[in-house]
């Protein structure tokens, strides 16, 4: 009886939730900014260059002045839009829109030069919108309890959370496993700027009033992500290239019968792929598309067809990379642990407006999670009706000259940075960060890490020390979870180079075997 | 499109256990990642000997100097590794950016000493008339010439920042 009594007392708590999160889309406002983050999203998407985190980033600027939910509904449908618009390019120019978009092009592309660009965008829409819902799905059903379970860390654990999150973004980085650790120290570093969180004894502010309250991390994401990535491609740009012509021609726009059954298995393999690697926090969309296509393609019967035109290789990556997202948002939220780039920007903003991402997050406002999975769901259906009737329009937007953007950008960083606190120390902060980035752009170092450590360092640090405060270094032995995390950050640091080492030393072994054979 | 057909071909590699980036440094790469060792050593030192400067008032092991000088080792030997992993193999780098052009420098230059003079700017004149200004400095230093665009793009960009944060926002700009 007592269960039962708990069971229905659970079911109206989750009803309740569900009613209050919903309500969010059925107010105009909420819809309007949704509205304004689709089509920011589509263009952010739909010009190369400008990325998801980029745009993310500089919306952040002006939707700080919003209420918490108003913002988040801008910033989520952009990078849901984003998602859509970045498969243009891919298709038409074989120039992603967003990195997120690399593994269209292994596919869009030549079928566009067949004369199937139409229907590539559309089997890419779909694609990423099935992909979407099932993040979504995802998303609904594993925050709450992932959250639940991250409410019982103490210290120990949610260092090594941290250390998890960190080590998972730069063990991605595949060939710059070190210097994504570098990048990931000097965040962290960032962040120990200011006053020390447990004296509150100033460090590192070389008398700057500013500097007592940390780095703002709002101009260092918009510096590092959006003005450096400009810089480059300005420093890069020649001025005898022309722009690259998009094809077209769109043909034929829906599949057929017989070709829609075909593209159940490589969907379904996308899925699979995106919602495993969407729970890894901070690998990226750009990742997972890659996966999902390599992965249909070892099931595929038609191998040979992967990467010259094929429409299964295409709904695979596409399905793969927008499954991502789902994941990506729920241990964002859940664990506070970004899931990519973006939400790493995501985090930032929340943290403005006293949100605190994590596992308290849902215990304190149970509703969210369905708020989020509504604005997602709603960013998906009219990202997906719009990507089914702007498409020539958007080939038209291919041909414009990078130099535009790039003032737009470079402008916009900077009123918008200015905005968040009327400062012009932010705007400095803004452009100094941005040449840094570009250094670590041309050096290949990774910006993420930086982001992740700048915005983790004070957990990171306040959470080490009060562990060894309590219980010296012996208490992370204590705890398995601390102890299992710390396993999987080494192997997926250490992993990548064994491998590759192993393979060096079979090619080699290989050759020597080669040579020796054919010594008579 | 280049960099991602060898994308493609290192999936293809990789699927079929072959490694990647075999290639030997050029002198260029070599002393690319030579730059990045000394640059991240260098961050390392600072930051140790400027931990020194933080007062500490707690005598207990772990005040506010703590973090920092872990971070600080943390970069010295991520450097010291960095030239065992990237400097002494010969082997280049696989992702390497594309080259920079002297076009481009000049005008990476020129555009950030306009961004500086646009920041002056700020609370000194009216956002719409230095963005305007600022806008048209920049069209011309990327190669546009056509009267009408010179006109046209900037006052709608001026047009756009002023009623997005001066009218809607009500930032305190100009």
């Amino acid at each position: 009886m007592t269960q039962i009594i708990e069971f229905m007392s659970s079911s109206i708590f989750t009803a309740n939730a569900m009613l209050d999160g919903f309500s969010v889309i059925l107010q105009a406002d909420t819809l309007l900014y949704i509205g304004l983050g689709m089509l920011i999203g589509m263009l952010v998407g739909a010009f190369p260059g400008v990325t998801a985190t980029m745009a993310v980033a500089l919306a952040s600027g002006f939707t700080l002045t919003l209420d918490p939910m108003q913002g988040m509904s801008v910033l989520l449908t952009i990078y849901v839009a984003a998602q859509f618009g970045d498969r243009v390019p891919a298709i038409l120019i074989n120039t992603p829109g967003t990195p997120a978009s690399i593994s269209t092009t292994f596919d869009g592309y030549p079928l566009a030069k067949q004369g199937k660009a139409g229907l590539a965008m559309t089997v890419s829409a779909f694609g990423s919108a099935i992909g979407m819902f099932v993040g979504i799905i995802l998303l609904a059903v594993i925050a709450m309890p992932l959250a639940r379970f991250a409410r019982e860390f103490g210290p120990a654990e949610l260092f090594a959370l941290v250390v998890f999150g960190l080590t998972m973004m730069v063990g991605v980085s595949s060939g710059r496993i070190i210097k994504g650790l570098i990048a990931g120290c000097f965040g962290l570093f960032l962040a120990a700027i200011g006053r020390d969180p447990v004296s509150g004894d100033a460090r590192f502010t070389m008398d700057i009033l500013e500097l007592n309250s940390g780095v703002p991390f709002i101009p260092v994401i918009i510096g590092v992500f959006g003005v450096a990535e400009v810089l480059n491609q300005m420093v890069t740009h020649n001025q005898d290239v022309s722009q690259r012509k998009p094809i077209a021609q769109l043909g034929q726009w829906l599949p057929d019968r017989k070709t829609s059954r075909t593209l159940v298995k490589p969907t379904i393999v996308g899925a699979a792929t995106g919602s495993v690697i969407g729970l890894v926090p901070a690998v990226g969309g750009d990742i997972s598309g890659i996966i999902g296509w390599d992965n249909a393609r070892r099931l595929s019967k038609e191998k040979e067809q992967f990467g010259k035109g094929s429409l299964k290789g295409l709904m695979a990556g596409d399905t793969s990379t927008t499954t991502t997202l789902g994941g990506s948002v729920t241990t964002t939220m859940a664990l506070g642990i970004p899931g990519d780039s973006v939400m790493a920007v995501l985090i930032g903003s929340m943290m403005i407006w006293g949100i605190q991402p994590g596992p308290g997050l849902f215990a304190s406002n149970p509703s969210m999670v369905y708020s989020l999975v509504a604005i997602l769901a709603i960013a998906t259906v009219l990202s997906l009706a719009l990507s089914l009737i702007r498409m020539k329009s958007m080939v038209k937007l291919l041909e414009l000259n990078n130099a535009y953007l790039w003032i737009i950008i470079l402008l916009f960083c900077m009123v918008g940075t200015y905005s968040i606190n009327n400062s012009v120390f932010d705007v400095a902060i803004m452009l100094i960060m941005g040449l840094i980035g570009l250094f670590m752009l041309r050096f290949g170092f990774p910006a993420g890490p930086t982001v992740l450590g700048l915005i983790l360092g004070p957990l990171a640090e306040s959470n080490l020390r009060r562990t060894l405060i309590g219980g010296g270094w012996e208490a992370f032995l204590q705890s398995p979870i601390a102890m299992i995390l710390f396993i999987i950050s080494a192997a997926a640091l250490l992993f990548p180079p064994l491998r590759e080492m192993t393979k060096r030393r079979k090619s080699e072994l290989g050759k020597t075997s080669q040579f020796s054979s054919n010594v008579p | 499109m280049a960099d991602r057909n060898a994308l493609q071909a290192d999936i293809t590699k990789a699927a079929e256990g072959e490694p990647s980036g075999t290639e030997p440094h050029s002198r260029g790469t070599r002393i690319r990642e030579f730059i990045s060792v000394v640059v991240s050593l260098c961050g390392g030192v600072v930051i140790l000997f400027a931990t020194q400067n933080v007062i500490d008032r707690e005598t207990a092991e772990l005040g506010p100097r703590f973090w920092p000088t872990l971070l600080a080792w943390a970069l010295i030997a991520l450097s010291v590794l960095l030239v065992t992993t990237n400097v002494v193999p010969d082997r280049k780098p696989k992702d390497l950016p594309d080259p920079i052009t002297g076009w481009g420098v000049s005008r990476l230059i020129v555009t950030f000493t306009v961004l500086i003079g646009y920041l002056a700017s700020f609370n000194v004149l009216q956002l719409w008339l230095t963005t305007f200004i600022s806008v048209v400095l920049l069209l011309l230093l990327f190669g546009f010439r056509q009267w009408k665009l010179l006109l046209v793009f900037p006052a709608i960009i001026a047009a756009i920042l002023h009623v997005l944060f001066v009218v809607l926002l009500r930032v305190p700009l100009g």
